[in-house]
């Protein structure tokens, strides 16, 4: 880690591959079970409410000008492409460590009850993105009789 | 942070960039969800610490960032300098003047 670390709390992280790797090719019915914390989790979260549903999509360093939410009724997707531009090695500047995610990153969800995507609100706050979506209520959205003409 | 507070949260250790220059360190982590009041950052025995509590929720608890490093001799420790923005915590980690490198013309 150069000159700022000598060592870091993640421990050492060696390439190649991996025993869990020839484990997945050999039994990949048992990996779900097996590995299920090494799938990566999904940024989204979904809350409903009584009268919306609340998702919250985080994603640390972005302007709100990042972000495409699209919703049809009963799905959700949000994308999102940094327009920061990714600092640059150059000079006595270089990186001793690189994590983080600046490539373009989408999500879809399911919503469990269906939406008003019209009436949609998002708002970027703190690295999360939060998007109210209202019920569909009665009312609003209620089923209608089309009429069948001979 | 006490045991108690600790089963309050789900602890997640927090992704990092850290970019080196000649005289500074800068460290940035993605803290989403967690606010400049929300965020501790703490040096001890050559350990830099940080901690910042989200509003974020996983499996039914608040997410707890925390990471850990060891700093090396050379971190001007008195003025390392923090912020937040965008649930980004900035860390400056300014070399101290002995560590730093300095080019000797040859004559």
């Amino acid at each position: 880690m150069g000159f700022l670390t000598k060592r870091n709390d993640r421990g050492i992280v060696s390439g190649g591959v991996m025993f869990h790797d020839l484990v997945r090719n050999w039994f990949p019915d048992l990996t779900d079970v097996l590995w299920k914390d090494m799938i990566p989790e999904s940024r989204m979260s979904v809350m409903v409410e009584e009268d919306f549903v609340k998702v919250m999509f985080a994603f640390a360093g972005c302007k709100a000008s990042d972000f495409d939410v699209e919703s049809s009724g009963m799905f959700l997707t949000v994308r999102v492409a940094r327009r920061t531009k990714y600092p640059a090695e150059e000079g006595d500047k270089h990186y001793t460590c690189n994590e983080r995610c600046w490539n373009e990153y989408q999500e879809s969800v399911k919503l469990p009850v269906p939406v008003i995507p019209a009436e949609a609100k998002a708002k970027y706050k703190d690295g999360v993105l939060e998007i109210h979506l209202p019920r569909c209520t009665k009312g609003k959205c209620d089923a209608k009789r089309v009429k069948v003409n001979a | 942070m006490n045991n108690e507070q600790k089963k309050m949260f789900t602890e997640i250790t927090p992704v990092a960039d850290i970019i080196e220059e000649n005289e500074k360190a800068t460290v940035y982590f993605e803290i989403p969800g967690a606010s400049a009041g929300n965020v501790k950052v703490e040096v001890k025995n050559s350990t830099l610490t940080i901690e910042a509590e989200s509003y974020l929720e996983r499996h039914g608890k608040k997410v707890l960032f925390k990471r850990s490093f060891e700093l090396s001799d050379a971190v001007d420790i008195d003025n390392i300098k923090a912020k937040t923005q965008d649930g980004v915590l900035t860390l400056t980690l300014p070399k101290a003047e002995s560590a730093q490198v300095k080019k000797i013309a040859v004559e």
